[in-house]
């Protein structure tokens, strides 16, 4: 949970702080003249208690997205005191209203009157205590902030050392999520609660069976939902981007026109050529090979074992002579693959990583092993969500959320 | 080697050679009938393989043909390979493996004119690869053929075929295939113990043991693994029978001759054992019978009532005992002859001697009578002791002579009372220990004869002591146990006898003894004889000697 706060921080402040408004006192909720421009989808104002979640694959990393599953389910575990919206500005999430006095330097927020779905009530003592944690401790150390105090049941007081206007971004850092790091629970936010359809064969099944919304990237489902008029599909952030790596470059990955063929012709997911992120080029630089990398075997061409876009690319390379005349693919579990690539006895492999990972090599030791790292396609799942449904906004770095009810403007 | 060893072997050979001679004609046959049925059975699967495999491959063509007419019709395919709109690209490149998972192919490719691959169904994205000697070489006389390909994750061996179709003036190939699992090829196969491979021609070839039967028959075969360098071979198809079920049936012959083995080696010892006993127990009575029969022991009975050779050969020496008794006694009366005139001439000889001091003294007497018959008394009395002593000798001569006579009559006589007698009489300062058996039968014999035999016998063994004080003379009675006789023995711790002794101790005129006359024993042996015993005597120098003398009993009424 940890990563994914700092995770989001990263990506929230690098996009959402750039577009954040005049510095000023920000009244909450103003009406904008205009219909939301972060609505994407749903009726405003419709609310629902249960919302039944297809996510394809079943989420796994929540602490660092991955696939559209990871990215929905962070974003639906836990809900921030206030949110940044697509256009970087503040808007009421937990907190329904917030107030600056002492020219900026004390805020007070004020909380809904509502509750948690573990069932404990959104007061202001609660927030205090659980701000105790150490990593919210050293969040709100490192904004400035020299006291918290409940002003009432549901008033919070901050004060900082000097005055400022972004303490309502500060409450947007998911580290301050009430409840973020509470075992047991995927969901401590109040609003619908999100309840998970097991997985279908066929996920066309669910859509007919009314599922309220599936995040995949499956081409026919995405086919079939964009064939009904009921439905609605969004896309979600660039995810991934794989990557083949070997203990020698593959000349033609260098090619965008290569890695646009690979977007176009092999993959049959969304995909586009792999734009790599601007840290990638100092994380995953090749340094010189240590003597553990001893691959067992050059004519296989390895990948996790259950990953469609990672099969097709290592098919596509083992066509064009990746792995050798007669080289082959070798589907292993992700576990072992990551296991056989740590120790340095890995063959090549195509892999997914996670663009939000600030150290994707590193991670895994691919650079450490000396090993080329050459980028092939990005990869992003999709939404599917009822037109008619709750709301969906768009936030600050491209993710798709239920908007909070009471925040949302018809 | 024993008679029942000998047996044994015997038996063990007869009924071993026949038991082997059988076990080797029974594997023998059942080998050459077996194999020549697997070579039947290779035979007949290769001939079914071939036509499974050429009926596959029409299967194959007619699928081909329709997934040609159908591509043909297919405005989509128009689009994307005429055309090549890039909107049509995806549906195309997908085509194949959407045709082969309908047609239930392994392997599809479409290729264009160039040979350039179109659409992959087993390696969806190997699209763009030129192979234009595929289509060629597969065109094959007899549209059979296989083909070595690969996918993603493998090698491919299939049986393949090639079509072609024509769109827009231009031809395309579409070439498809099925895997060839040997296992799949002949299942029914697999349980008979015959197995189907296929040999490749960079393969090594399969190790031909002597335990397969093998066939095989050749296909074409197509490699297209590496891009840019398909090549055509030469592939066999190779069926093979395990001889595996004939070694188990090799091994259960054997089992079972083995058993039979142990059986025949069981019998025939039991069979050894049994005959042997049938047979050489009475050669051993027979054997132990003979060993007991002596000019003495003539009385050894052989009757058998067996009808066999054995009961024979026991009639035989029956008969041969009988004959014996019969010159024993002939032999007796002709040795008894004998010596009667060997005592005569011996008498005549004595008397002789002793007539002729007698003789000449008489002379002696007529010429003094005539010359001086004054003298007649000086010299009769100077003569006297001549003639006295010729006197003398000739009484003595007549009596030694007279022990000679044979008794004639038979009585009952009560051996122990007899021995007690004699013995006390004849102890003097010599002990005598009696050793007498209770409830003792008396002997068929005259109780004088019997009393010159223990008289005779007695003064031996006292003599024999020399007079030392520290000898013994000890006096048994009982039964022999072979004949049932009464036996006497008579045994002194003396001075014994050599073996040259003991052969001439029955002699007449022989002694050992300074004043003997060498006919005691003569005279007890010939007194035991005609009482229809027996005497032996056992000596050994400085030990003492033990005369047995065996005595008919007389059983009482």
């Amino acid at each position: 949970m940890l990563r994914v706060a700092r995770a989001l921080l990263l990506v929230a402040f690098a996009t959402a702080c750039a577009r954040a408004r005049e510095p000023g006192v920000l009244e909450p909720g103003p009406a904008p003249p205009t219909p939301d421009p972060c609505l994407v989808a749903g009726t405003p104002g419709r609310a629902a208690d249960t919302l039944d979640v297809l996510l394809d694959p079943p989420p796994e990393r929540m602490s660092l997205p991955q696939s559209g599953s990871d990215w929905f389910a962070a974003a639906h575990s836990v809900e921030t005191l206030v949110r940044l919206d697509c256009t970087g500005a503040p808007r009421p999430a937990l907190a329904a209203s917030w107030e600056p006095r002492d020219g900026g330097r004390v805020w007070t927020f004020t909380l809904r009157d509502t509750t948690l779905h573990d069932g404990s009530p959104l007061v202001a003592d609660s927030i205090v205590l659980d701000w105790q944690r150490p990593q919210a401790a050293a969040r709100l150390a490192l904004a400035d902030v020299t006291g918290i105090a409940p002003a009432g049941e549901r008033d919070l007081r901050l004060t900082f050392t000097a005055a400022t206007d972004s303490a309502p971004m500060l409450l947007a850092d998911p580290v301050l999520a009430p409840g973020i790091e509470r075992p047991g629970q995927w969901q401590t936010r109040p609003g619908p609660y999100l309840r998970l359809i097991p997985q279908t064969r066929d996920l066309r099944d669910a859509l007919d069976a009314g599922a309220d919304i599936v995040v995949t990237a499956d081409p026919a489902t995405l086919a079939y939902a964009r064939s009904r008029a009921e439905l609605i599909t969004l896309p979600l952030p660039w995810g991934q981007t794989y990557v083949l790596v070997s203990p020698r470059p593959f000349p033609p990955a260098r090619d965008p026109r290569f890695r646009a063929s690979l977007a176009r012709d092999v993959v049959r997911e969304e995909a586009r050529p792999a734009e790599p992120l601007i840290w990638w080029d100092v994380a995953c630089s090749p340094t010189p090979a240590s003597a553990a990398v001893s691959p067992s075997d050059e004519t296989r061409l390895a990948f996790p074992a259950g990953d469609a876009t990672a099969a097709a690319l290592a098919g596509r390379l083992v066509a064009l002579g990746a792995a050798g005349p007669r080289g082959a693919v070798l589907p292993l579990p992700p576990a072992e693959l990551l296991a056989r690539l740590d120790r340095g006895h890995l063959v090549s492999a195509v892999l997914p990583l996670s663009r939000l990972d600030p150290m994707p090599c590193a991670a895994r030791s691919l650079a450490l092993a000396g090993w080329s790292v050459a980028l092939l396609v990005d990869t992003r799942a999709q939404l599917i969500a009822r037109r008619d449904g709750p709301a969906l906004q768009s936030d600050g770095f491209g993710a798709i959320r239920l908007a909070p009810v009471e925040a949302v403007r018809p | 080697m024993s008679f029942r060893s000998r047996l044994f072997l015997a038996f063990l050979l007869v009924l071993l050679v026949p038991l082997g001679v059988l076990a080797f004609g029974v594997r023998r046959e059942m080998e050459r009938r077996l194999t020549a049925e697997y070579r039947e059975r290779v035979r007949s699967l290769a001939d079914l393989v071939r036509l499974d495999l050429v009926r596959e491959s029409g299967q194959l063509g007619r699928r081909l043909d329709a997934l040609g007419e159908d591509l043909a019709d297919d405005n989509r395919f128009r689009g994307a390979a005429v055309q090549e709109d890039p909107g049509f690209r995806g549906w195309l490149l997908d085509w194949a493996g959407a045709a082969q998972r309908v047609t239930g192919l392994d392997y599809l490719w479409l290729q264009d004119g160039s040979g350039r691959v179109l659409s992959s169904g087993h390696f969806r994205n190997e699209f763009d690869r030129v192979e234009p000697d595929v289509p060629r070489l597969l065109e094959s006389p007899d549209s059979l053929a296989l083909l070595r390909a690969r996918s993603a994750e493998r090698e491919l061996l299939l049986v393949a075929r090639m079509d072609t179709f024509r769109v827009a003036g231009r031809t395309y190939s579409l070439v498809g295939g099925v895997s060839l699992d040997p296992a799949v090829l002949a299942p029914a196969a697999q349980a008979r113990g015959l197995s189907v491979a296929i040999e490749l021609p960079d393969a090594p070839a399969a190790a031909t043991d002597s335990l397969r039967v093998a066939g095989a028959f050749a296909l074409p075969v197509v490699d297209a693994r590496e891009t840019g360098r398909t090549t055509a071979a030469t592939a066999r198809v190779v069926i093979t029978q395990s001889l595996a079920p004939l070694e188990a049936l090799r091994r259960s012959v054997d089992a079972w001759f083995l058993g039979a083995l142990a059986a025949t080696t069981g019998a025939a010892l039991l069979a050894a054992l049994w005959l042997s006993s049938r047979v050489s127990r009475p050669l051993r009575d027979l054997a132990e019978k003979t060993s007991r029969l002596d000019l003495d022991r003539l009385d050894v009975g052989f009757g058998s009532e067996r009808g066999d050779e054995i009961g024979t050969l026991a009639r035989l020496l029956d008969a041969m005992a009988g004959r014996l008794r019969l010159s024993s006694v002939r032999l007796r009366d002709a040795e008894r002859r004998a010596t009667v005139g060997d005592l005569a001439r011996q008498v005549n000889h004595d008397v002789r001697n002793g007539l002729v001091p007698i003789r000449h003294v008489l002379a002696h007497f007529s010429e003094v009578a005539e010359r001086d018959p004054h003298e007649l008394a000086r010299v009769f009395t100077e003569r006297r002791p001549t003639l006295e002593s010729s006197v003398a000798y000739l009484e003595t001569l007549a009596r030694n002579y007279a022990r000679l006579s044979p008794p004639s009559q038979t009585g009952i006589c009560d051996v122990n009372a007899l021995v007690r007698q004699v013995a006390g009489g004849a102890a003097g300062r010599t002990e005598f220990r009696l050793e007498l058996a209770e409830e003792l039968p008396p002997a068929a014999a005259d109780p004088l004869v019997v009393r010159r035999v223990l008289e005779n016998l007695f003064r031996n063994a006292v003599e024999s002591l020399d007079g030392g004080p520290a000898g013994r003379v000890t006096v048994t009675t009982g039964r022999a146990p072979a004949s049932g006789q009464l036996q006497v023995t008579v045994a002194d711790t003396g001075r014994g006898m050599s073996q040259a002794e003991i052969g001439r101790a029955f002699d007449g005129f022989y002694t050992t003894k300074p004043d003997g006359a060498g006919l005691g024993l003569t005279i007890v042996r010939r007194l035991v004889q005609d009482l229809g015993g027996s005497l032996r005597v056992e000596s050994e120098p400085a030990v003492g000697s033990r005369f047995i003398v065996e005595l008919p009993a007389r059983n009482r009424p």
